[in-house]
């Protein structure tokens, strides 16, 4: 049944582009934007270069500029009071939590196409990545006679150079399929700080780490949808 | 278990199939097409296979970074992949406390991995509908990962030889598959630190296994197509 409703999706989708026949779309015009996605697995998709938004302005047939931007914040408070009986004692315990998360990613790669004019057209790429992800955590108990909190702050700087070389096919005038090749060298910041206090003492550690990194990324499967304007 | 996700993974090759366009596009369906084919000199290649749960995926070929082929003429090729990660750390720790002021300490790490591997191909059949081909390279594989005074060494060399068959889909795309022999030669060293220094060193050989049948995508550029 599943198989079914899935050929029977694929047919709709690519039926048209059967019938319209390809010779028309070898020289597809680049329009002015276009929306991207990553195709994932089969009618399943992410951001192709952030989860916010993917997005490609195009200049001119060969020179492109590609934004991607991702953003996400979490925030979390609760408190929570209970006591228990020991024996003939009984014990209070007051907890709260609170933590809080965000994160942002951009990636601004500028794109040149080397044979625009190609059934399959070449691309390269180059331009810079940042990122920055912070996580805060604070956690205090109060049982009878202790008194104990806990912060925890870490901070995640990540700056560098995105590269990238792929090729993109035109199935339909203003939709694409593309494949690329990309690596990183970035620079990353982090500092991890954790401060307790116990009754009347404390401690108080910091942890930083400085990082040079070159990798390359997983070959992204990509789908482009091309408008002319907003 | 394979059976139950036949289905699906044969409708997502058919699915890729006709995403991909029309052989008729490429070349006639007769091995002696109108026009002779020649082959554009540069193209990318990729890796297709069959996720967990049947989903056909796209990877990197040869290498994490670039996997690249290079035609001559329409009989001989040259084909290299890299692959390269690299990772240097270094950790600062910082502590403080009523009975304590301060303590520092610091340490490093690098981890890194490289491989390159190339392969001479030889077309036996250019001409026709599906190619033949046939080839042999080296490849080298390196992986270090290093926490003073810890050290861990992967170093991996040897050579495959190749038969596969390429069949386009477009005239600019193809799809291909091949069987893979190779030989290699494992070396592991591994250093310890432990309360006196301890060090352990291994060494494998390998004369011969075939690897996993590779299925993969080759996509073609340059508009000038090469000649005999």
């Amino acid at each position: 049944m599943k198989s079914k409703l899935r050929f029977a999706l694929l047919t709709l989708i690519i039926l048209p582009t059967l019938l319209m026949g390809q010779d028309s779309l070898k020289y597809a015009p680049f329009s002015k934007y276009a929306l991207q996605f990553r195709v994932d697995d089969f009618l399943r998709f992410s951001g192709f270069n952030g989860s916010l938004i993917s997005l490609k302005r195009h200049f001119n047939t060969h020179s492109a500029l590609r934004l991607g931007v991702s953003f996400s914040t979490q925030a979390t408070d609760y408190d929570e009071n209970y006591q228990y009986f020991r024996e003939q004692d009984t014990l209070y315990t007051i907890q709260g939590k609170e933590s809080d998360a965000y994160t942002l990613y951009i990636r601004l790669p500028y794109v040149y196409y080397v044979h625009p004019r190609e059934e399959i057209k070449l691309f390269v790429g180059t331009g810079p990545t940042f990122s920055y992800g912070h996580t805060k955590f604070d956690g205090q108990k109060t049982s009878q006679g202790t008194r104990a909190k806990e912060t925890a702050k870490h901070d995640l700087y990540s700056l560098g150079l995105y590269s990238l070389l792929g090729a993109e096919w035109f199935f339909h005038k203003k939709m694409s399929l593309s494949l690329e090749y990309g690596m990183n060298i970035v620079y990353q910041y982090s500092k991890l700080s954790t401060h307790n206090d116990l009754n009347d003492s404390y401690q108080h550690r910091t942890r930083t780490s400085k990082s040079w990194k070159f990798f390359g990324n997983d070959v992204l499967f990509g789908l482009s949808l091309y408008f002319n304007g907003f | 278990m394979q059976r139950k996700y036949l289905p699906q993974s044969v409708l997502l090759f058919v699915a890729f199939w006709l995403l991909f366009g029309r052989p008729a596009n490429a070349q006639t369906p007769h091995d002696s097409p109108v026009t002779a084919f020649h082959f554009s000199p540069y193209a990318l290649q990729f890796s297709l296979y069959s996720g967990p749960k049947a989903q056909l995926k796209i990877s990197n070929f040869l290498g994490t970074l670039i996997s690249g082929k290079y035609h001559f003429n329409d009989h001989w090729a040259v084909r290299v992949g890299i692959g390269s990660d690299f990772s240097k750390t270094k950790y600062e720790f910082n502590e403080m406390s009523d009975s304590l002021n301060a303590v520092l300490s610091s340490a490093s790490a690098t981890q890194q991995r490289y491989s390159i591997q190339g392969q001479m191909l030889y077309y036996l059949t250019p001409q026709k509908t599906i190619k033949t081909y046939a080839g042999f390279g080296p490849y080298y594989f390196y992986y270090q990962d290093k926490q003073s005074p810890d050290n861990y060494l992967v170093r991996i060399w040897g050579g495959k030889v190749i038969l596969g068959a390429e069949w386009f889909l477009l005239s600019q795309a193809s799809i291909f598959l091949e069987y893979t022999a190779r030989f290699r030669f494992d070396r592991y060293e591994q250093y310890v630190h432990l309360d006196e220094r301890d060090s352990q060193r291994r060494k494998k050989l390998e004369l011969f296994d075939a690897t996993p049948i590779q299925f993969g995508l080759t996509i073609y550029f340059a508009s000038k197509h090469i000649n005999q």
